[in-house]
């Protein structure tokens, strides 16, 4: 991506929005490898995202449709997929067994064998049970796995049988969980009875004694945004040792960087290292999580040979939260050498080979359909990302288009989308384009569709500011429309392109539209493409600005604003206008809400996007400003669509206004 | 398309598998594969057709299903490089590892498939490797200078190299000049070799390091940096003249290793009186320091507090030839410790004219010339509590001195006792004929026991011809004992990881066809590093190894191909694991992104299997194209039991077997791999999900491995992957590891059918 890295880097220092914002995270660098691989499905975005939307399930069938390869060469996808076939011995060496309430301890003790760490981090497991022995309850243990990772991995099928196998074992008993991924996987998966160790020690009012330990607690997102349980390891941390809070805790925490073994890359190691940072901030000794999977990947730090980087990193250790309730209970010791598993040889029995037909068509219900075509491609989510991920990316490049071919995509899509393949405009206007001839030009100025066939303002006021500022161009005839909603609802763009290469080769393109701006820059190869307010910015000594005496807000369009971090050059310009008040949104800038228009929102899901433009212009309205002014014609048409008292317009229209020329 | 090519090998394949089926089979496999099959693949006709049709169809990669890739591999590898990238194949080898070892026609056709089909999928991820040039230097270093690494050196710089010798003992020479004759010409060894110790001496192109070990070696073939530890001599080199002055008065008598304590020699001494260098030397252990060489040396060389020191030269190819020991038999049957039992070597530094007896044949208790003397073939050969091999010489040097000793003693007794003669090479019979038209007295028997009678000796022998036990009085026993790998070339096996058999003599990659080829590019081996043999067969070894290395040296780059690993920088977190395991320094983590090295990297794979990102990975043996090379064995037959043998060993013992024609049951399905360290978690816990029955890894012997340890990181592996298959219930006695040589075609059978009767 060609972002400019000056001013990446100004957005970031930008001042700090308001109190409820979430906060953006910095990290190495924007993700944009494997587009399926590397969500941490940590439910982070859904923070922000004003569509609501379930990313979460797009993810998970979008890797259905990849197959990719776990870290650690795969190998736990393997087992994963072994363990569902085969049947896990018993492991724990200690706790006493019964059967007054059954206990799941995930597969740590596999962890411990195949990670090669000399770990035990099966220790979470043994400090459970005994920690339930000294509460009155002798457990029956559950061994197995609960698939977590072939469901998050994207192997449905082979999860399907998994899950099969340990439904039965489930049925109808009450079950203890320690493991984040295996609460959630029980309880919304397999929809299981099934109860945290955190909430049930919790409800046991135990006796603890008071430990030396010094805590903080990483809420593990299976934990925390998938099932809203923040309070209870809190309470018993609190009563169990020195406990101390994060920067990022419950709604706001930042994952630990990996889910199912395959996002693991530098970007993921950045977050864990800066969240052990924050741990170590707050002076705690201990991190204490509630899932197998924080533990080994906040845990990976410490077997990383090139240590000279993460010297600071040095002497948090990470624990369980059983561990420390065991601990406090005077029933486990977590500084022992001695391993909680053990390994019988056994004879074994041998497995029978699946042979499973993929067959996407089988995960493709109404909801899923939905959800892909609910993204406004704002990329408010890649902000608040730890790892920046790129969901719209998911989205255009990867799900939409598979959804497309196999005819799911939404009739307007369809209709749009043969309308343009018949009159290269979005609108299907087959006459009146308008064009200025001039070859020797030394600019090319790119109207694009909005301006040219539904808001002829904006184009009036483009051409007229160009002429004002002596700006040498042209408007060459045979220009398609740019491509941007083909793109973004998963359509086939290749033949526009095609066609505007043929005349835009060469020369530099101003555009007035930001969704333009951003398809000609990159989509397109090779171009050098301007945004008319930069043209302005740099020459506003050149245009007699009068006095406008208006309260103003402006509206930053995403395909310009998180898309190029391109925050500032409109506002300067606005703020040149004398006279007038520049009121800013609640959350501006990278956190600000999209007009709710793109990706073919405002096409297919109309509704969504009139609600969310409602709620823009509800808070212009709360402000009492006498305008909502933006730089991107799309956006204006849906704000203006969706509000009668406050008139939304252009940033052009606007500078025309204060030039006193009429458009 | 894929294109797979199916050779009748003659009869060879023809013979065993219905190679029409199997083309017909893989005609109508899938669409992307086309099948052909031809009587020799190999021939030019095969190679025609393989790139006939890769031109005409367009493939995009081949499958060669033939023999051993050990064997034609490079063949098939130019002969597809002229038409598309070299790497872009893949063999099956259906002739060692299926023809040979399945005598029912229809399973081993049916187990050629399941090979076929592993090689396809396989084949299907190959990707282009590319080559990059790069500088050699034209130096050579030699390492031993026997009578191999003497004739190699003039060899090579008649061709015009710069040879750097490097030998632990006081002088070059080994144990060729310590004889009286040499067999089959009876010719004075020191006859023939003096003019050859003259030469190298003379050479200006040899630089001589002798009391010098290598202790490292580094860098890449063409360039290898090679660190040399100077052992001190205590004698000025450049300043002694050799005059002997300090060993005439040098007042120590010690027992002299030259002679094998047969005679005695001063602290100060040299060995040999054409020895090269000749210089003396001060032997330390034995100097009491009382400085009168100090005073008598006119020369003023004695340097008593000299150093050992080290350096470093760069050479572009090395030889190896440090030679042979015999077996030390002391405290054993043979009970040496009796001083009228001496071994061969001693008997042969009784012999020799400069020797303490000046050749006479004397009994070291009592200085009389024994009447009966009796040889003992095979002392410690053919013998399983011993070594299990024959040394090949023995029954000819013995019957050289037998033969020597009777002409000029015709009174004097002699006896040989025996297991068979072998007498095979060019006048070998007729000479042993001879020895016996001259009286001696051949006894085919083991001998069992020699037990002391005062003085003299009582043999026990079994008469293998009555079947009576015999007893035999001597007074002179000659035990002719079998050899074995000097320190030296068991030392060089670590310097310089090339492999070894079990018999810890140095493995060529083939022993027909490159027989003195080591698997480490540039570095080849001669003379008796490699097996026992004569002197005649040193020196062959010797020109070969020279003509090879002018080859590899000829031009001033040499071509080497990228089959290294690769590290993708997008995931690479950085964590510096896989520099850590690699043992070639390889890795370069200096920069912004971590990078392999292509000259240093040896290709072994070692650094992928611990990278916890997976970031790495080896080009020919990926990750994934194991994986899918495995899926298309179990597709076709899901009852496979899965061997990831090592390029190294494993493979080659499962081709041996082949070439013995040993049963192997079709279950076993071998999938190379460059080193055993290669083999991950996920390969071995994969094949179960296919519905395997079982999984072994066959590795290097336990020391022996190429790479150093990536056996041990196999075997590690292999512990934990057998623990996690108990632990998820499938069993983790189905996985197993066995370390074998590259010689031990036995063991590999042996290791099969344990995994049939284990996976049952
Ligand atoms: C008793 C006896 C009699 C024999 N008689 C005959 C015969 O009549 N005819 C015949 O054809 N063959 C005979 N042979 C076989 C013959 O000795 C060998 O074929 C031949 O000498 C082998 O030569 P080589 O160069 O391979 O090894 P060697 O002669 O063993 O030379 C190896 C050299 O390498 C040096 N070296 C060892 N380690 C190192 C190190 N780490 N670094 C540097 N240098 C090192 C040694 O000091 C030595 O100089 C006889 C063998 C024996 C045991
Ligand atoms: S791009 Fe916007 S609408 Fe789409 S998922 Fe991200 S936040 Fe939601
Ligand atoms: S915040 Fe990022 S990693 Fe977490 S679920 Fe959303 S896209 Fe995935
Ligand atoms: S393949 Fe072997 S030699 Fe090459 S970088 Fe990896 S560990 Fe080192
Ligand atoms: S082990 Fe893998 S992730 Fe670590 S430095 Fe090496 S290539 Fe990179």
């Amino acid at each position: 991506m060609s972002v400019d890295n000056s001013k990446v880097k100004e957005a970031k220092e930008a001042p700090k929005a308001p109190e409820e914002e979430i906060k953006p995270i910095k990290v190495a660098g924007e993700c944009e490898i494997g587009t399926v691989l590397d969500c941490a499905t940590c439910k982070r975005c859904s923070l922000v995202c004003p569509t609501e939307l379930n990313l979460e399930k797009v993810v998970r069938i979008s890797r259905y449709l990849k197959d990719p390869k776990g870290s650690h060469r795969n190998v736990f996808k393997v087992t994963s997929k072994l363990a569902g076939m085969a049947e896990t011995q018993s492991w724990l060496k200690k706790g006493e067994t019964g059967t007054d309430i059954a206990y799941f301890p995930g597969c740590s003790a596999l962890f411990d064998i195949l990670l090669q760490r000399d770990t035990n981090y099966s220790g979470a497991a043994e400090a459970a049970v005994l920690s339930l022995n000294k509460l009155g309850f002798k457990p029956e243990i559950i061994y197995g796995c609960c698939g977590h990772d072939l469901y998050y991995s994207g192997a449905l099928d082979e999860f399907e049988i998994v899950k099969k196998e340990l439904s039965k074992k489930l049925e109808g008993k009450k079950i203890v969980v320690g493991c984040g991924e295996c609460y959630h996987m029980l309880k919304n998966v397999y929809n299981a009875d099934v109860i945290t160790f955190a909430e049930f020690v919790f409800e046991q009012h135990p006796k603890f004694e008071k430990t030396d330990l010094k805590t903080t607690y990483h809420d593990p997102c299976r934990l925390g945004r998938y099932n809203e349980i923040y309070d209870a390891p809190r309470e018993l941390l609190k009563k169990a040792s020195d406990f101390r809070e994060m920067e990022n805790i419950r709604e706001e925490a930042i994952c630990c960087s990996v889910s199912a073994w395959l996002n693991c890359n530098k970007h993921a190691r950045e977050v864990r290292f800066n969240r052990i940072r924050e741990a170590k901030a707050t002076g705690a000794d201990y991190i204490v999580t509630a899932c197998n999977k924080c533990s080994i990947h906040l845990d990976c730090v410490h077997y990383e040979l090139n240590k000279e980087e993460v010297k600071d990193l040095e002497g948090i250790k990470i624990i369980g939260l059983e561990e420390v309730v065991g601990y406090a209970l005077g029933v486990y010791d977590p500084f022992k050498e001695e391993k909680s598993y053990e390994v019988s040889e056994i004879k074994g029995k041998f497995l029978e080979p699946i042979t499973i037909e993929k067959d996407l068509e089988r995960y493709i219900d109404e909801d899923l359909i939905e959800q892909a075509f609910r993204c406004t491609s704002c990329k408010n989510c890649t902000i608040v990302c730890p790892v920046h991920y790129d969901t719209p990316g998911l989205m255009m490049e990867v799900f939409r288009p598979e959804l497309v071919k196999r005819g799911y995509a939404p009739e307007k899509h369809t209709k749009i989308a043969s309308v343009l393949k018949k009159t290269g405009n979005a609108f299907g206007v087959e006459t009146g384009v308008k064009s200025k001839v001039n070859p020797k030009a030394k600019y090319i100025y790119f109207p694009g569709c909005v301006a040219q066939y539904r808001r002829d303002d904006v184009f009036q006021a483009t051409v007229k500011i160009l002429d004002l500022l002596g700006v040498d161009y042209e408007i060459p005839e045979g220009l398609v429309c740019c491509g941007s909603v083909l793109k973004r609802t998963g359509h086939p763009m290749d033949f526009l392109i095609e066609q505007n290469m043929k005349v835009l080769k060469g020369k530099p393109i101003i555009t007035s539209c930001s969704g333009c701006y951003a398809t000609l820059k990159k989509d397109y190869e090779g171009l050098d493409v301007h945004h008319i307010t930069d043209i302005i910015k740099e020459n506003i000594g050149k245009l007699p600005l009068k006095e406008v005496k208006k309260k103003v807000m402006y509206h930053d369009p995403c395909h310009l604003g998180r898309k190029f971090s391109y925050y500032d050059v409109p506002r300067e310009i606005i703020k040149a206008i004398p006279g007038i008040e520049l009121v800013p949104f609640d959350k501006e800038k990278e956190n600000a809400q999209c007009c709710g228009a793109g990706g073919g929102v405002k096409s297919a899901k109309p509704d969504l996007a009139n609600d969310l433009a409602k709620k823009k212009m509800e808070e212009a309205k709360g402000k009492d400003v006498d305008m909502v002014v933006s730089s991107c014609p799309f956006c204006e048409l849906n704000l203006a669509d969706n509000c009668e008292d406050i008139p939304v317009v252009d940033i052009l229209n606007l500078i025309m206004e204060s030039l006193g020329v009429k458009a | 398309m894929i294109g797979v090519f199916i050779c009748f090998c003659g009869q060879n394949i023809g013979g065993y598998i219905n190679v029409p089926e199997l083309t017909d089979y893989f005609n109508n496999w899938r669409d992307d594969v086309v099948a052909f099959n031809t009587t020799f693949l190999c021939s030019e006709i095969g190679q025609d057709l393989i790139k006939d049709k890769i031109e005409e169809l367009n493939l995009d990669a081949v499958v060669v299903a033939s023999c051993s890739p050990k064997h034609h591999g490079g063949i098939f590898q130019n002969c597809i490089g002229q038409k598309m990238n070299q790497y872009r194949w893949e063999f099956a080898n259906i002739r060692e590892q299926c023809a040979w070892v399945t005598p029912n026609k229809k399973n081993a056709t049916e187990k050629a498939k399941a090979i076929i089909a592993g090689a396809i999928e396989k084949a299907m991820l190959m990707n282009d490797i590319g080559s990059t040039r790069v500088p050699v230097t034209k130096d050579v270093l030699i390492i031993g200078g026997g009578i191999a690494g003497m004739h190699g050196s003039l060899e090579l710089t008649d061709k015009g190299f710069h040879v750097h010798m490097v030998e632990k003992k006081e002088t070059i020479g080994g144990h060729m000049v310590q004889f009286d004759r040499v067999f089959p010409t009876d010719d004075c060894a020191m006859c023939t070799s003096s003019p050859i110790l003259a030469e190298v001496a003379m050479d200006p192109l040899i630089d001589i390091y002798s009391l010098s070990e290598v202790i490292e070696v580094k860098g890449r073939p063409g360039e290898y940096r090679v660190t040399i530890r100077r052992n001190p001599r205590y004698i000025d080199e450049s300043k002694c003249t050799a005059c002997g002055d300090c060993t005439t008065h040098c007042p120590v008598e010690a027992w002299s290793e030259w002679h094998y304590g047969m005679a005695t020699r001063a602290a100060t001494y040299k060995p040999l009186a054409q020895a090269v260098p000749l210089k003396n030397r001060i032997e330390k252990e034995s100097c009491i320091r009382c400085g009168t060489c100090e005073n008598v040396c006119k020369a003023n060389a004695i340097m008593y507090d000299q150093q050992p020191e080290e350096f470093e030269i760069t050479v572009g190819a090395i030889m190896i030839s440090t030679g042979y020991d015999i077996l030390d038999l002391s405290n054993t049957e043979y009970h040496q410790e009796h001083p009228n039992v001496i071994s061969h070597l001693q008997l042969e530094a009784i012999k020799v004219p400069s020797g303490p007896t000046a050749g006479e044949i004397l009994r070291p208790s009592d200085g009389k010339m024994p009447k009966h003397l009796v040889f003992v073939l095979c002392a410690g050969s053919r013998d399983r509590r011993h070594n299990v091999y024959c040394s090949k010489v023995c029954c000819m040097y013995t019957t050289k001195n037998a033969r020597l000793i009777k002409s000029e003693h015709p009174e004097m007794k002699i006896t040989i006792c025996y297991i068979d003669v072998r007498a095979a090479g060019r006048g070998y019979e007729e000479y042993f004929d001879k020895a016996r038209e001259m009286g001696i007295n051949y006894v085919r028997g083991n001998v069992s026991e020699i037990v002391p009678n005062g003085e003299d000796l009582i043999l026990r022998v079994e008469d293998t011809f009555t079947g009576e036990p015999l007893e035999m009085e001597a007074d002179l026993v000659v035990l002719s004992s079998g050899m074995i790998p000097s320190q030296g070339t068991r030392d060089m096996s670590e310097v310089i990881h090339v492999v070894s058999g079990a018999d810890k003599f140095l493995a060529p990659v083939h022993v027909k066809i490159a027989p003195v080829d080591t698997a480490n590019t540039g570095v080849y081996i001669a003379g008796t590093v490699e097996a026992p043999k004569p002197i005649q067969e040193c020196i062959t070894d010797a020109g070969l190894v020279a003509s090879r290395i002018s080859t590899f040296l000829k031009d001033p780059e040499i071509e080497i191909d990228l089959k290294t690993s690769k590290i993708n920088p997008e995931i690479c977190i950085k964590c510096g694991t896989c520099a850590d395991n690699c043992v070639y320094d390889a890795i370069d983590t200096t920069g912004e992104d971590f990078k392999v090295q292509d000259v240093s990297c040896q290709a072994c794979g070692k650094c992928s299997v611990v990278c916890p990102t997976g970031a790495i990975d080896l080009q020919l043996f990926t990750e994934d194209q194991l994986i899918k090379q495995v899926d298309g064995i179990l597709a076709e037959d899901k009852d496979s039991i899965i061997g990831f043998c090592c390029y190294q060993c494993g493979y080659n013992a499962a081709d041996l077997a082949g070439t013995a024609k040993a049963f192997i049951d079709p279950k076993i399905k071998v999938v190379l791999v460059p080193c055993s360290g290669r083999v991950t978690i996920q390969h071995m816990l994969y094949p179960f999900f296919k519905g395997a029955k079982g999984v072994f890894v066959a590795a290097c012997l336990e020391g022996q491995c190429h790479y150093i340890d990536g056996n041990l990181q196999a075997k590690e592996k292999v512990k934990l992957a057998k623990k996690s298959l108990d632990l998820m219930g499938i069993g983790g006695r189905k996985l197993n590891l066995f370390n074998m040589s590259s010689a031990e075609g036995p063991k590999f059978v042996a290791a099969s059918k344990r995994m049939v009767e284990i996976c049952q």
